[in-house]
């Protein structure tokens, strides 16, 4: 009778300390999991609390958020996922100029005391050509890249 | 390799010169490297950084508007032309008459950053107009 109660009391004792020990891991564990999960997503975490996965941080897409929700609920052991993570702003596209007649007066204006270089307007695309020194090709670059026109074709030649 | 990576000490110079506004947008094959500068030598190392990188500056897939705005009027800039004077003209093109003549190294005073390539100067002597903003240092 007396060994039977120890017996009993002996397998209480190890399946409660197994209860606590596997909850406290649990959670620590699933987050550890969790976290991996987001390696490709900088700048965002995740915590599990009882088995409940709270995401934060700013996403670079929507996509990118859905796509790590997703991951998360594949996690063995987390029940559910709660989406405290936002999307970072879309900024505005660069606005590129065209290259008309306003902007080749710009760049020729720019290319005026730079002897040996020449700028034309081919098939639209602004073609830069000619043979000059880095400092002369530096100040040619720095005017143009102000006119924001996109791709053009720099042949400068530096000598 | 893409080119904010190729690209990221330039970057890390806008953002170390104190550049304000700054953007930084791969857009269509072109970093666009956007922001205001608060004096010359803010804008200078950026260049610089790319002169690192690029030194015949011929690049055309990074693109740097970095303008140096935003200056007060009465501000003091210095004539920087290769040898010759500065021309100051009545309307900001080159087809315009020119109106004075700084000489190189002369300090002139700032009435206003008319636009990002011409501004309105005025030298000691009371002559004032436009002038090629790629001659003065703030």
């Amino acid at each position: 009778m007396r060994k039977t109660f120890k017996i009993a009391a002996l397998a209480l004792m190890v399946s409660m300390t197994a209860v606590s020990c596997k909850k406290k891991v649990s959670d620590a564990e699933l987050t550890s999991q969790a976290t991996t999960t987001l390696t490709a997503y900088p700048g965002t975490s995740v915590e599990v609390k009882e088995g409940q996965a709270h995401l934060s941080g700013v996403f670079a897409t929507e996509a990118d958020k859905q796509a790590a929700i997703d991951a998360l609920k594949k996690v063995q052991g987390v029940k559910d996922v709660h989406d405290m993570a936002t999307v970072a702003p879309v900024a505005a596209p660069v606005e590129v100029n065209a290259v008309d007649a306003a902007v080749l007066t710009k760049v020729n204006t720019a290319l005026k005391d730079i002897p040996g270089v020449k700028a034309e307007d081919v098939a639209g695309t602004l073609t830069l050509t000619g043979t000059t020194t880095a400092a002369n090709a530096r100040k040619v670059k720095e005017s143009v890249d102000a006119l924001k026109i996109g791709k053009y074709d720099n042949k400068i030649t530096v000598k | 390799m893409s080119l904010q990576d190729k690209y990221a000490s330039v970057v890390s110079a806008a953002q170390s010169a104190g550049i304000s506004d700054l953007s930084v947008q791969e857009q269509d094959g072109i970093l666009y490297i956007t922001g205001k500068a608060s004096n010359s030598a803010s804008k200078d190392s950026v260049w610089n950084a790319l002169g690192a990188i690029d030194s015949s500056y011929t690049a055309t897939d990074i693109n740097i508007d970095v303008q140096v705005s935003g200056l007060a009027a009465g501000a003091s800039l210095t004539v920087a032309t290769n040898e010759s004077n500065l021309n100051i003209r009545q309307e900001p093109s080159t087809d315009a008459a020119v109106v004075g003549k700084a000489a190189k190294g002369e300090t002139v005073t700032l009435v206003e950053q008319s636009s990002d390539d011409w501004w309105k100067i005025k030298t000691a002597d009371g002559e004032e107009g436009y002038a090629y903003a790629r001659y003065l240092k703030a």
